[in-house]
This record gives structure tokens, C-alpha cells and sequence, in this order.
């Protein structure tokens, strides 16, 4: 069959497939590219080789400090008794989502104060935060015996537009939770926000306040 | 236990390779290089791979199959009717291609069939061979290079089987 040097050839089917196929070329740039990459692999490997066992006794006391670095440090957390207001917060919030069942529904906090006859303090209306987003009877829901990193506490649920707040009482231990700013001496409340919710935190009347709130209530 | 280098030669075969699949250079070129890269710390674990190039081959042809099978390029072909398509005719081995038609119909196949004629006319397997390896129908195969055929030649006299 006589092939003609220009485009309208006739060729073997597998003559032309590997034309086709070896068309494409890898440049002396992305060769090269290859190449050293390959010595670069290998040269590494030659380096672990040699340093092998000195790098092995290094990685092993390295551990080894690492570890015992860690249980030293775990083993303070387990005496101090300090919970950070992220943790705190971060329990909240939490408890907060899960919406448990009210073990008290009612709109008067005087019901609800006197349902809360279990805990060491007696509750507040609303602090200080509460009232600046303006919580009052007329959105309480009721309330519910919780706990607060271990602690007994009182949980109150309010609904406002649509958006629940809670409120979390708990009898204030500044060894157990540091220093939380105190209402009386004027000192502003800490603010967090967890997974988009407000997490308000103040002493008033020595009892530990946690307000959790949608932002734009 | 080292595996060793490759050469220049093995290289553009791989690359070429790599680019029945993947059909544009940067794609390709990553294909390769990964594999390589995989086969020389493989190597460097202890692992001792005789073959080299088929190694990289697998290597190459499971990362493309893993990235590159979520990007329809073409919509599904029709469920083919084997029974209706004469296969045993389509003699590869002795067909002919208008050099024009050639480069159509090479675009026009899938990955994995180009795939099959990278073992049948670089790697030197007959077709039927190849499928069995790469685990191709090879009814299926056939139908689809026979109805490519048919889509690209003109007429039908421009696939010519020669006669010995």
C-alpha cells in the first residue's frame, strides 16, 4: 500500500496507535524534573541508612521525655480543680442544645423558686444579664434540676422570639471555677460565644450565673 | 533492599502511559510522578519489585481510576447488543486507518480502552491477551472499537483489512 508523505495516508491500525501513543514526550525539563527526583528519594534513603541507628535512639528518648512530659502534666490536672469558663461554656451550651424535658413548666418564678428546694442557695430572678435582654416571667417556660461540671445546679428555660435562653444557677466556688466577675463590685460580665451561641458568666449574690443566649436576642 | 533508578527510556514510556489516561500533561505528568515517587519509598521500605514498570503501571492506572471515573467526559454509551455486531471480523492485527481518522478515533476512546491497544501495540500483547489482564469484556471492547470504526470512516471502504 503506498503511503503518501502528507496527511492522506492509509496506515496499519497498530502503526498508527503507536504513533499516537508516542506522540507524547516528557520534555528535558520535566525528564530532568524526574531524574532528580529520583536521586533525591534515593540519596534520602542512603542518609537513614547510615544514621539509622543513632536516629533510632534519638526518636526513642524523645518519646520517651514526651511521655512522661504528659503524664506529669496530667497528673497536676487531676489536683487542681480549676475548670476554665471555656469548659464551663462548652457544657452549657451543650446541655443547652439538648433541650431535656422541664421537670417544672410554669411562667411564675416564684413557682419555680419553690420547686428548687434541693440546692444550697436560692435562686435569683434573672441577674443582671437577664435583664438586659429582658427576660421576665412572661417568657420563663419553667424549669429543671442540672448539674454544672459535677456541681448540683438549676436550669432555667426562657423563650423569647422564638429563641431559647438558658438560664444555669449554680453555687459559686472560686476554687473550683477561679475568678468570675463579680456584679456587685460593678465588674462586667464574661462574655464567650460557643458554636454561635452568647455564654454570659457572673457572680451575683455568690451564686455562679450562666446565661446562654442566641446573639440576636 | 533498593529499587533502582529509572531510565530515560522507561520514563516516556510511563509517561506515555499515564497519558492514555489522562489525556492532558499536567495530569499525567502528576500521575507519574506520584507513582515513581511511590515505588522508590516502597522500594526504600524493604519492598523488592521486580517488575518496575509494571509496578508503576498499577500504581498509575488505580490513582487515575480512583480520580478521574467521577468526571463524565461523555455521556453512558447505550447498552450494546453483542449479539448484533459480527465481532470475530474485526482483525486488528491486520486493519487499516486513514491517518486523519486515527487521531478522531483515538480521542474517542475511553481511557481504559486506549489502555487495552497500549498493551497490544507498545507493550506487544495480542488484544484478546490484553483484555483477559486488564479485565475487559472483550465483546464488549470489540463492538465499541467496531462502532468507533464505523462513526469515523467516511465509508466503510476506509477501514480496509488487507488481504494477505
Amino acid at each position: 500500500m503506498p503511503r503518501d508523505a502528507n496527511q492522506d495516508a492509509v496506515l496499519p491500525l497498530k502503526q498508527g496507535v503507536q504513533e499516537q501513543i508516542k506522540k507524547e514526550q516528557l520534555s528535558r525539563v520535566e525528564m530532568a524534573g524526574l531524574m532528580e527526583l529520583q536521586n533525591r528519594i534515593l540519596e534520602d534513603n542512603h542518609d537513614a541508612n547510615k544514621g539509622g541507628r543513632k536516629r533510632y535512639l534519638k526518636w526513642v528518648s524523645s518519646s520517651a521525655i514526651a511521655v512522661v512530659l504528659m503524664l506529669g502534666v496530667l497528673f497536676i490536672f487531676q489536683f487542681s480543680s480549676v475548670v476554665s469558663p471555656r469548659d464551663i461554656a462548652t457544657e452549657v451550651v451543650a446541655n443547652h442544645l439538648k433541650l431535656k424535658p422541664l421537670d417544672i413548666a410554669t411562667h411564675s418564678m416564684e413557682t419555680v423558686q419553690g420547686y428548687f428546694t434541693q440546692l444550697d442557695f436560692s435562686l435569683i430572678h434573672h441577674g443582671s444579664r437577664g435583664q438586659q435582654l429582658n427576660l421576665s416571667d412572661n417568657t420563663l417556660l419553667g424549669g429543671r434540676y442540672c448539674s454544672v461540671t459535677g456541681k448540683p445546679a438549676a436550669q432555667l428555660r426562657y423563650k423569647q422570639n422564638g429563641n431559647i435562653a438558658t438560664f444555669y444557677q449554680v453555687d459559686y466556688d472560686s476554687k473550683r471555677y477561679g475568678e468570675i466577675p463579680i456584679l456587685e463590685k460593678n465588674q462586667a460580665p464574661l462574655m464567650l460565644l460557643v458554636k454561635g451561641l452568647e455564654v454570659s458568666m457572673w457572680v451575683e449574690k455568690d451564686i455562679f450565673m450562666i446565661l446562654v443566649s442566641s446573639p440576636n436576642m | 533492599m533498593e529499587n533502582n533508578q529509572l531510565n530515560e527510556e522507561q520514563l516516556q514510556g510511563l509517561f506515555q502511559y499515564a497519558m492514555v489516561f489522562a489525556r492532558n500533561r499536567d495530569d499525567a505528568y502528576d500521575l507519574l510522578q506520584t507513582a515513581l515517587e511511590r515505588y522508590l519509598r516502597e522500594g526504600m521500605k524493604g519492598k523488592s519489585i521486580s517488575n518496575a514498570e509494571a509496578y508503576i503501571r498499577t500504581i498509575i492506572r488505580t490513582r487515575f481510576i480512583d480520580q478521574y471515573r467521577k468526571i463524565k467526559q461523555r455521556k453512558e454509551e447505550p447498552y450494546e447488543e453483542l449479539a448484533s455486531y459480527d465481532i470475530s471480523p474485526v482483525d486488528l492485527e491486520t486493519a487499516f486507518i486513514h491517518s486523519q481518522e486515527l487521531v478522531l478515533f483515538w480521542e474517542a476512546l475511553t481511557p481504559m480502552d486506549r489502555e487495552i491497544f497500549y498493551y497490544w501495540a507498545i507493550l506487544g500483547h495480542s488484544t484478546d491477551d490484553a483484555c483477559k489482564l486488564l479485565k475487559m469484556p472483550r465483546g464488549t471492547f470489540l463492538s465499541r472499537i467496531h462502532r468507533l470504526r464505523t462513526r469515523y470512516s467516511q465509508n466503510a471502504s476506509r477501514f480496509i483489512t488487507e488481504d494477505a
